[in-house]
């Protein structure tokens, strides 16, 4: 039902504003839709010693993704798109993710990863959004 | 539906338009037929050899025999209505009494042109009234409700062509006009439903929902079910007209609508309901234990509502599509094979409901067996005797607090009902991934037996009529502007017979029929008021403030949305701003020679180089603007407007605020940076 769906959304927006993880915005695009959210994810190498002295090519940057949720929200994973350009080997050229906490659950079809590496209740948005983040640094 | 895209390209005239149509038109045949009788009192013998002169002027003026024709007949029927009223003409010289617009109405129905007029005004009165309907209970419609009820409508509108002409074979107008008059009234209602499930949609994942709109809402789906239940009477009506297996025609699609409402009616309760004791919670915050309890038995009527809901819509759209095929003897015509189509997927749609219904019973038999229910004492013990559980331990589902749990082998603890529509995907542990396979029963039951099989082929009344249902889920065939809740699924339904296989002068064709469920979220290239497009150019000038207003304005009405416009301004697709830089450009290179700044004249030889090194394309655009368009003074500017800046963001703010304020912040740094850069490679070359 979308009522618990909608009930846990409030929750973690709650969290999200705040306790917010470093450089990281999100939240609903309008009270209209709570399914739908905008996120701005942002790279500062401070939050990254050990990625290195030369840095990383989207220090600086402000990369804005969308997430739509499904109506059974912590069930099945939601969407992520995102909509600034980003040049990246898992981010297809429309902006869609490829990470596998975002990949809905049970077996991979390719057999190539474990149902342990794909989305799970527990997971949230702040969780996908730093393992997107831990994504563009490394 | 590949015929909606047909549908889409007719030139459908707007309802004003329509309706002045339809009222002259109704108009016209008034005075006509008023003409008539009254020319009827005055000669009513006379009349016979007047029409007959006017009809050998007719055949002689008119070159086109079919329009004379239909004068002729149109003349005989009057001539033979004449007659009759021309008895009783007497009364009829008051123009309001009631013989006269008896007589009135009866010349009308018995004419098929006026006949037609007739029929045509009351749909447009009843598009009226629905267009008014629609405007006082739900406003304006969003995009994507418009263009669901277009597809309702028009799928509808075939079907019942389909139903008409394939399977009853009316012939007689008078018959095609009662048909037309339950299916008007059928469709109305459908529409009306369809509406409300939709703005439900709407409702239920949005957090400022007044309960004043779902009453109203509420208020109209009871009026849909009163006439439901009038059309139960009209379904009598029909028995007595058409004989039993027209009334249960009538009977099945009735039982259908009402079904539905009913269904859409206890949905908006239930919804109204929460609202409702959300909000006393809110205020009392005390009752949350019943509150719980409540909540689990609930869910579970809910869900044998919902169960049995669907499993007698189904069964009764497959006996009415049955009685349809049995009706029409012929088992090799167009209409069967529509409705075939038709039946297929309602039987793979039972089939499904009923192995998720499955699913749902060996969740919920394994959970009572396996996994032990905890009460809260039992709940508080456990906290007590291990370290690592705090009482305020919330669900990892639904993150609220327990009441009750269930727990897992791994010790993990979840709500019966989070937990068992997890187990209905997947059989793990949600948090540690223990995986929890029945070994007594082999079939897990994982997500891929939900999905349909990718293609079901059947042999229908011949070996070559192969039926397939592609139920398309895999993510490279979404469309990529497609961000939607639902999860968005085509099914394509592909008749081909191959002839070519039997004799060789056989023809082979293919038919395909796909059903499009729209996403309900989608975001729709409606045109845009000038307020949102103001807003949007805003946004435009956060990211280049350099760029007059009417330049980003101009793109936007062309674009319609803020990336593009950007991507036009960072790719150089703009005339106007290639203009308006190259003024720039002459201006600041006399600006920059007689510049004294600290490094205003090395920072032009420098930059370029430094720009060249850095791939990604993002910070390039940036360095774009840096190079050419945004002047030193600009950047001051900007440095200088410093916000106080602070993580976390001060979350009173609303969103936008915070939004930009991050944005304005990141490019702070990466303009301090790209001026140390500079600095420090001006210091090198300068220093040897």
């Amino acid at each position: 039902m979308a009522g618990s769906a909608l009930r846990r959304l409030i929750a973690e927006y709650k969290q999200l504003t705040t306790n917010p993880p470093d450089g990281i915005l999100a939240g609903p695009m309008s009270e209209e839709n709570f399914f739908e959210w905008e996120a701005l994810i942002t790279l500062l190498l401070k939050s990254f010693p050990s990625s290195g002295p030369s840095g990383t090519p989207f220090e600086f940057g402000v990369f804005v993704a969308r997430l739509a949720f499904p109506t059974d929200y912590p069930l099945s994973p939601p969407k992520m798109r995102f909509t600034s350009e980003l040049f990246h080997p898992n981010i297809y050229a429309d902006g869609r993710v490829c990470i596998s906490i975002l990949h809905s659950p049970g077996e991979d079809p390719m057999g190539y990863e474990t149902s342990a590496e794909r989305w799970s209740p527990v997971q949230s948005i702040e969780k996908i959004l730093l393992s997107v983040v831990s994504l563009l640094a490394g | 539906m590949a015929l909606r895209h047909l549908f889409e390209k007719l030139p459908i005239p707007s309802l004003r338009l329509y309706t002045s149509i339809s009222s002259l038109l109704l108009i016209g045949n008034l005075i006509y037929i008023n003409q008539l009788i009254q020319f009827s009192d005055d000669s009513g013998h006379t009349l016979k050899s007047e029409y007959n002169t006017i009809n050998t002027t007719n055949f002689e003026t008119v070159s086109s025999v079919n329009i004379s024709e239909t004068l002729n007949a149109v003349s005989g029927t009057i001539v033979k209505k004449n007659e009759s009223i021309s008895a009783e003409s007497l009364a009829t010289n008051d123009p309001l009494s009631l013989t006269y617009i008896q007589t009135l109405f009866s010349i009308m129905i018995s004419e098929p042109l006026s006949l037609l007029i007739l029929v045509n005004a009351a749909y447009c009165a009843l598009t009226l009234v629905g267009k008014s309907i629609q405007l006082v209970v739900f406003g304006t419609l969003r995009p994507i409700e418009v263009q669901r009820i277009k597809d309702k409508f028009w799928n509808y509108a075939f079907y019942k062509f389909i139903f008409l002409f394939g399977v009853l074979n009316v012939e007689d107008l008078n018959d095609i006009v009662l048909w037309l008059l339950w299916f008007s009234l059928l469709g109305f209602l459908i529409v009306f439903c369809q509406l409300c499930k939709d703005r439900f949609e709407l409702l239920s994942v949005s957090t400022s929902v007044r309960s004043w709109e779902l009453i109203k809402i509420i208020g109209l789906l009871n009026f849909v079910f009163c006439c439901c239940m009038s059309l139960f009477g009209l379904c009598l009506f029909g028995l007595n007209i058409g004989g039993l297996s027209v009334f249960f025609f009538m009977l099945a699609e009735t039982v259908l609508l009402s079904l539905d409402t009913v269904y859409v009616l206890a949905k908006y309760c239930m919804h109204l309901y929460t609202l409702q004791q959300h909000q006393q919670q809110i205020a009392s915050s005390s009752t949350a234990i019943d509150n719980s309890n409540n909540n689990e038995t609930r869910l579970l009527i809910a869900y044998y509502c919902e169960f049995i809901f669907d499993v007698l819509t189904l069964t009764i759209d497959i006996c009415h599509h049955l009685q349809m095929l049995l009706h029409c003897n012929i088992f090799l015509s167009m209409a069967s094979l529509v409705v075939c189509m038709q039946l297929k997927p309602l039987i793979d749609e039972l089939m499904q409901r009923m192995k998720r219904h499955n699913l749902y019973r060996l969740a919920m038999s394994k959970m009572e067996q396996k996994y032990p229910l905890l009460t809260k004492y039992e709940l508080e013990e456990k906290f007590k005797k291990n370290r690592n559980y705090s009482p305020d331990e919330v669900c990892s589902i639904c993150w609220e607090r327990f009441e009750k749990a269930r727990c897992l082998p791994c010790g993990h603890l979840f709500h019966q009902n989070c937990l068992r529509s997890w187990l209905e995907q997947d059989p793990s542990c949600p948090v540690c991934r223990l995986p929890l396979h029945d070994e007594t029963s082999p079939s897990a039951p994982t997500t891929a037996n939900v999905q349909p099989q990718p293609a079901a082929s059947f042999n229908l009344f011949w070996p070559s009529f192969t039926v397939g249902n592609n139920a398309r889920t895999s993510q490279q065939q979404q469309p990529q502007g497609a961000v939607g809740n639902a999860v968005p699924r085509q099914r394509n339904h592909l008749f081909r017979f191959d002839g070519s296989r039997y004799a060789s002068w056989l023809p082979s064709f293919s038919v395909e029929v796909t059903h499009t469920h729209n996403f309900p979220f989608r975001f729709g290239r409606q045109r845009l008021s000038t307020t949102q497009l103001n807003t949007m150019v805003q946004h435009v000038r956060q990211i280049f403030p350099q760029i007059p207003n009417n330049i980003i304005l101009n793109d936007l009405q062309r674009t319609q949305s803020i990336d593009s416009t950007i991507n036009n301004i960072m790719d150089r697709r703009i005339r106007d701003l290639n203009i308006l830089e190259q003024q720039a450009d002459a201006t600041g290179n006399h600006l920059d020679s007689s510049d004294t700044d600290s490094y205003g004249s090395s920072s032009s030889s420098n930059s370029s180089p430094s720009s060249s090194d850095v791939e990604d394309s993002d910070i390039r655009q940036t360095t774009n603007i840096n190079n050419s368009t945004l002047s030193e003074l600009q950047i001051d500017n900007m440095m200088n407007d410093q916000e106080l800046y602070s993580w976390p963001l001060d979350h009173r703010k609303p969103f936008s605020d915070r939004k930009r304020q991050l944005i304005t912040h990141m490019r702070r740094c990466y303009i301090e940076r790209e001026r140390s850069q500079l600095q420090t490679k001006s210091d090198l070359l300068s220093s040897p």
